[in-house]
């Protein structure tokens, strides 16, 4: 075949349908929405919906469960409730808090210098050892809080087997460490002591998260910058002020950003520590516990989607804030 | 201001010798420059005057008193690195107080001496952004800046301007230039750029894998290169280096003789070498009592703008000229062999075993 009449022949085969219209068939339009569409089906089933609907809810009161329609429009009597009436949600607010500062705060002070001291006296096992730091983190909520629960156990507790061992050394008849440590088991569980305990099993478990998140930043500070201070006079713990830590504010901002988020979300640890009940005295409830438990156990949908919004906006202010502190200026 | 005295200075990293033995007098006030190429020990040497990096063996003195082990804030140096190393989240005013205020500089002293070193900088307008607000070569000043304020007796240069373009480089050459001659102080100077090391220095010291290869000022070091090392390493295009033979104060290279208007030892093994710059297609052009003349093959030419450069072969080696456009003759048109004239009193000769200069006989 010459060329001249393949060539005479493709306008006759194009006459058809060229590439052009065949790319601007229906199906053709519609493929690439088509190939892309399970995700924003599934995210919209499961991400988007019941984002909107637990505003609805929020703005409703009955068991949802009995069907949308026997709901009744409340306004914002559920947010209302929760301001004032619900002594139990105030109650998990402060525990919350308190849970939050406590373990977050440790999380950090010890990270930023843990890290420094990883970053600056190990150099080939330092791997190994930020793995071993790191193991917590990524090791199922839930085992944790089942070991510590077993750690901390009354009776039969590491825990107060060690504390009490050296609370009862006896010298001459004497306790001399009596006064400082317990002599009898304790109650780990007492309201007074749930919250530490609660919020030592978090520090544990995170701490090691930001301490690889602090050495990760510290690794990309210039060596250059460390020598020109040493040559301009700079002592160690000055290099530290005045060079590390400004150069970490960007991870600091992560991840306090990070802790934020998490520690007011916070709900395994105290869940599983507590039993699900939320400890003696609501002690060691939080406030997605008490969303939760209102949720599920007293079938109030429209109270605990109030809840999850307020921690909304109690999490977006905070984080708001931390932008402020600790965020970029320019 | 001090005088640095290096006596037999070593420095190993494990097996590795990276300065093997460096003794070096700076007088008080010199400008000395440490030049050659990567790897030389030229930053590791200074980077052990500053005490950051431990000294294996030898001595390092600061005037009277010797540094070895005293920590680098105690030696009274500063340093400007080749990264700048400007602390990012300070302002240009802090960081040139930074140094000051570690030294517990009171307040009004550590304003009066930055808005100085900011005039003489021509800072003072940008003393309030922060670094990554300046450009290159305002960053520059900027680290110069911070090392002035300290009024220390050693300045330190580790390739400062080598993170910047040509254009800026030149200029801020001349700015060191010009801040040295203003403070007078000593100054170490480390680069692998030929042109910083002639411009600035009053002695040019150059290293090679770790030795000390020739110390001069920058004119002795061109005109005469203590070895073919140096010989090659300085001048660009580098000196053309042809084997050849010395005997009765000839040059014998193949086929073609030269007579040297110097007397010379005789060698059976030497090397010959005229640099590019020295030759001429016209022996009108030079001004001399002795012109030597070699034929060369030419394997090609190219057209610089002020110089044809012509690469061509003379018994075996490569053989380049740079003729100046302005010459009379045509090069363009020349194939084959070229005619190359050149003043005899300005030829190098080096001993093929050891690599050292050959010099004529005094008497």
């Amino acid at each position: 075949m010459s060329a001249v009449e393949s060539a005479e022949k493709i306008p006759a085969v194009s006459k058809k349908r060229s590439l052009k219209q065949r790319l601007n068939a229906k199906g053709y339009k519609w493929a690439p929405y088509l190939f892309v569409s399970p995700f924003f089906v599934l995210f919209a089933v499961f991400g988007l919906f019941p984002l909107l609907f637990s505003i609805y809810l929020s703005l409703h009161y009955g068991d949802a469960t009995g069907g949308i329609d026997r709901m009744e429009f409340v306004g914002l009597a559920n947010y209302i409730y929760l301001f004032r009436d619900d002594a139990w949600f105030h109650q998990s607010l402060i525990n919350t808090g308190w849970l939050a500062l406590a373990s977050g705060i440790p999380q950090h002070v010890i990270a930023i210098p843990l890290a420094f001291f990883l970053h600056t006296s190990f150099k080939k096992t330092r791997n190994t050892v930020i793995g071993a730091y790191f193991v917590p983190f990524i090791t199922s909520s839930v085992a944790i809080s089942l070991v510590f629960t077993s750690l901390f156990s009354r009776d039969f507790g590491v825990i107060n087997m060690i504390l009490t061992q050296i609370g009862n050394v006896e010298i001459f008849g004497f306790q001399p460490l009596g006064w400082l440590f317990p002599t009898e088991n304790v109650d780990w569980a007492r309201p007074q002591y749930i919250k530490p305990m609660i919020a030592f099993v978090v520090f544990w478990r995170f701490v090691g998260w930001n301490t690889v998140l602090y050495l990760s930043a510290m690794q990309t500070i210039p060596k250059d910058l460390y020598e020109a201070a040493t040559v301009d006079g700079a002592k160690p713990w000055q290099q530290f002020f005045y060079i590390t830590l400004p150069q970490l504010k960007p991870m600091m901002f992560f991840a306090v950003t990070l802790t934020i988020i998490g520690n007011l979300q916070m709900f395994e640890e105290p869940f599983i520590i507590t039993g699900g009940t939320g400890g003696i005295e609501q002690a060691g409830k939080t406030a997605a516990m008490h969303l939760y438990l209102t949720a599920f156990t007293e079938g109030d949908f429209g109270t605990a989607s109030a809840v999850s919004w307020l921690l909304f906006f109690i999490i977006a202010i905070l984080t708001w804030l931390n932008n402020k502190i600790l965020g970029e200026k320019d | 201001m001090a005088a640095v005295t290096f006596s037999n200075l070593k420095k190993r990293f494990g097996e590795t010798e990276v300065v093997k033995s460096f003794d070096l007098h700076i007088e008080d006030g010199e400008f000395v420059v440490l030049l050659g190429p990567s790897g030389c020990g030229k930053s590791t040497t200074l980077r052990m005057l500053a005490g950051l990096e431990e000294i294996s063996d030898g001595e390092i003195f600061i005037g009277e008193e010797l540094v070895n082990e005293l920590h680098p804030m105690e030696r009274n140096i500063a340093m400007v690195f080749q990264s700048y190393a400007l602390y990012p989240h300070m302002t240009v005013k802090e960081n040139i107080a930074f140094g000051l205020k570690m030294t517990k500089v009171d307040k009004d002293e550590i304003e009066r001496r930055v808005k100085l070193a900011a005039d003489m900088l021509e800072l003072t307008p940008l003393l309030d952004r922060f670094p990554k607000a300046l450009s290159g070569g305002q960053r520059q000043r900027v680290a110069m800046g911070r090392a002035m304020v300290r009024t220390p007796e050693v300045f330190l240069f580790d390739e400062p301007l080598s993170n910047l373009d040509a254009k800026l480089r030149g200029s801020m050459r001349a700015e060191i230039k010009s801040l040295h001659e203003k403070l007078g102080t000593t100054t170490l100077y480390v680069t692998h750029d030929q042109v910083e090391a002639m411009t600035l220095a009053d002695r040019v010291v150059i290293l090679k894998d770790g030795f000390i290869a020739q110390v001069g000022t920058p004119k002795d070091i061109f005109e005469q290169p203590a070895n073919k090392f140096v010989a090659t390493f300085i001048g660009a295009p580098e000196m053309n280096l042809v084997n050849a033979k010395l005997e009765d104060n000839q040059v014998i290279i193949g086929e073609q003789t030269l007579a040297l208007p110097t007397t010379y030892q005789d060698q059976a093994d030497c090397a010959l070498g005229v640099r590019p710059s020295d030759l001429y297609l016209n022996p009108r052009a030079i001004e001399s009592d002795a012109i030597g003349k070699l034929t060369v093959n030419i394997d090609g030419i190219e057209l610089l703008g002020a110089t044809y450069h012509i690469q061509g072969t003379l018994n075996g080696s490569r053989f380049v000229a740079d003729i100046a456009t302005s010459d009379e003759t045509d090069v363009t048109q020349e194939t084959g062999e070229v005619e190359l004239f050149f003043d005899l009193h300005r030829v190098h000769l080096f001993d093929n075993q050891e690599g050292n200069a050959i010099r004529p006989n005094l008497n």
